[in-house]
């Protein structure tokens, strides 16, 4: 994230919700702190129905956190 | 008694970086989905790249050659040269 | 009693454990009735040269202060300046210093001094920590009696659970003492945090994970090696499959620093082997910022992320060193990284041929890769053990045709993925030589889009 950050280019990193405290400790190590959309876990042993329904939950948070001015 | 202890850790990192601001909209612009390469994740990116089309924004695909590494700088200089946002993910 | 040095006169060191002290004692105590000595200092008995006036030098500052090497030492002082010295005993030398030509007249002309204790291992550092200009950069925390350092350390979050050893600054200074490269060296960005690793943060680590000084050289080996991106730290320090650091070490160094390679090598019982696997760990955490729940993502984790440290069994001749398989010289030390994420014991009590060692083994690497969610992808470093080497080696195999026979066993012959890609299992000697064991280190991500292997030689 820091290098595209670096490059000008707003961005926003899709993380599993399980993976708040790393986002934080990442944001403490880096002095950084990334937009995040949080997408409910799990995702690796769903299905494609599923999976969509994943797309569908976070699509408005993802276009709300490049849009944030 | 008295003992003198060296720190151990890292010198942390120094100011804090801003976060560029986003668009006003992205209409008309091109979103990069960067994929790191966890399984099931391109799904997902997939669904998100079908759901942006229908709200009219373009959308590039990326991805990293594997998740267990960073991204190399040639992935980061062509997406951020190709498109005005970035989507990465999906970090599970 | 104050410890300044005087400005003028004559100043003796000595130390009553020193012939040559002792045999001198006779021309202190004449330098003394003749008023021509200033003072005496002893480095371990305020009561020697008996029946003189002498100070007490027990936490050797003065003789820091006055950089003595050798006792006995005479110095001549004028005006605050050091004007002369005389270092042993030499009857022309002190002469010259004292401006007397007559000392000692039963004595032998020369006769070599000792060792000051101010320069044995331990005091000098401790001296130069405390009075000198050691040139430590890192930041500096005092803890003042009835505070216990180990109770601090812990509580600042800088161990990995165990007690970790108080770096202070004589214990760095003497694990820097080891290595050439200047304190404020960058060995490289550490993951994930991205820090810059210094040599002198590595020997502050080093030091909390209880490695000796004689250690140092192959904790920077396997750092750098570590540090090299086909290695994909970042990527085993966070990953939720739960990956730990092997370090396989070979060469002369193994014996110099008594690192083991018999009984109980991949478990406990040895300083060396427990604290350079530890002190990688320490520095992913304190340095890199890998703390569990953290960055380190890891789901269970496993014992060998405590730190596993190892030296290859080079005792057969017949056996081609895994350094030298991978391009290291013969002779020379070297350390070979391995990213792992487990162990698994693997016993074959009936096997008589090289034939039926390759069919067991086979059956435990396919059991493995079952335990993964894809056939290929973890590579395996194999640990071989005494007797079933004994087998391979009486049938003439050695390690390529080891290695060779297990690639092809596992290539799936019924169109599946083959196991194990270009570089992907590591074959070594290690462990005592009676039992039929072997010991299988299932590796993470294999391969250029996971974790590789990297060897480094060891800096002599």
């Amino acid at each position: 994230m820091l290098d595209i950050n670096r490059m000008e280019t707003p961005a926003v990193a899709l993380v599993s919700e399980e993976f708040a405290s790393g986002v934080a400790s990442w944001r403490d190590l880096h002095g950084f702190d990334p937009a995040v959309v949080y997408v409910r876990h799990p995702i690796q042993p769903l299905n494609e129905a599923e999976l969509r329904g994943r797309a569908e939950d976070i699509v408005d948070a993802v276009i709300g956190a490049l849009t944030r001015t | 008694m008295t003992t003198i202890l060296l720190d151990p850790t890292a010198a942390r990192a120094g100011p804090a970086r801003q976060r560029v601001a986003g668009h006003q909209s992205l209409e008309g612009l091109t979103v990069g989905l960067l994929d790191i390469r966890k399984r099931q994740g391109d799904v997902v990116l997939d669904h998100l790249e079908r759901l942006l089309g229908e709200r009219g924004i373009r959308v590039g695909r990326y991805a990293k050659p594997t998740f267990t590494k960073p991204a190399p700088s040639s992935v980061i200089d062509q997406v951020t040269a190709e498109c005005d946002a970035v989507v990465e993910g999906l970090a599970d | 009693m104050s410890n300044e040095i005087p400005e003028d006169g004559l100043v003796l060191v000595v130390r009553e454990n020193c012939p040559t002290c002792q045999l001198i004692a006779p021309v202190a105590a004449d330098l003394e009735a003749r008023g021509a000595l200033t003072t005496i200092y002893s480095q371990d008995n305020p009561g020697f040269p008996e029946g003189l006036r002498v100070r007490d030098d027990p936490h050797l500052e003065v003789s820091f202060r006055l950089a003595i090497t050798i006792v006995p030492t005479l110095i001549r002082f004028e005006d605050g300046a050091e004007t002369a010295r005389a270092i042993g005993w030499s009857r022309q030398e002190w002469g010259n210093v004292a401006a007397l030509d007559d000392l000692g007249p039963g004595l032998p002309d020369e006769r070599p001094g000792c060792g000051s204790l101010s320069e044995e291992p331990g005091w000098a550092e401790e001296l130069l920590a405390r009075h000198g200009e050691a040139g430590l950069g890192a930041e500096t925390l005092t803890v003042e009696f009835p505070e216990d350092p180990f109770e601090i350390m812990d509580a600042r979050g800088w161990s990995d659970g165990l007690p970790v050893v108080p770096p202070t600054p004589a214990r760095v200074l003497a694990m820097l003492n080891e290595c050439t490269l200047a304190h404020d060296h960058v060995l490289g960005s550490i993951p994930p945090a991205g820090a810059e690793l210094t040599v002198e943060k590595a020997a502050i680590n080093a030091v909390m994970a209880g490695c000796r000084p004689a250690y140092f050289p192959v904790v920077l080996a396997a750092l750098d090696a570590a540090l090299d991106p086909d290695f994909a730290w970042q990527g085993l320090l966070s990953t939720t499959m739960g990956a730990g650091v092997a370090v396989i070490v070979n060469g002369p160094v193994c014996r110099r620093i008594g690192l083991n390679s018999g009984f109980n090598v991949l478990g406990h019982g040895t300083r060396a082997n427990a604290t350079i696997g530890r002190a990688l760990v320490l520095i992913a955490m304190n340095v890199g910022g890998a703390r569990p729940g953290g960055v380190d993502r890891s789901t269970l984790g496993h014992p060998g992320k405590h730190g596993l440290c190892f030296a290859e069994d080079e005792s057969d001749p017949a056996w081609q060193t895994l350094a030298a398989s991978r391009g290291i010289d013969g002779g020379r030390s070297a350390v070979t990284v391995f990213g792992f994420c487990g162990t698994s014991i693997m016993n074959d009590e009936t096997a008589r041929t090289p034939e039926d060692l390759v069919a067991s083994h086979v059956r435990s690497l396919e059991a493995i890769s079952q335990m993964r969610s894809s056939r290929r992808g973890g590579g395996v470093l194999l640990v071989i053990a005494g007797e079933f080497w004994r087998i391979f080696r009486d049938s003439g195999w050695d390690r390529t045709r080891i290695e060779a026979a297990l690639h092809d066993a596992t290539a799936g012959p019924g169109g599946e993925t083959p196991m194990f890609g270009p570089g992907d299992l590591l074959v070594t000697r290690a462990g005592s030589h009676a039992g039929l064991f072997s010991t299988i280190i299932q590796g993470w991500g294999s391969g250029p889009t996971g974790s590789q292997p990297v060897t480094r030689e060891v800096e002599p």
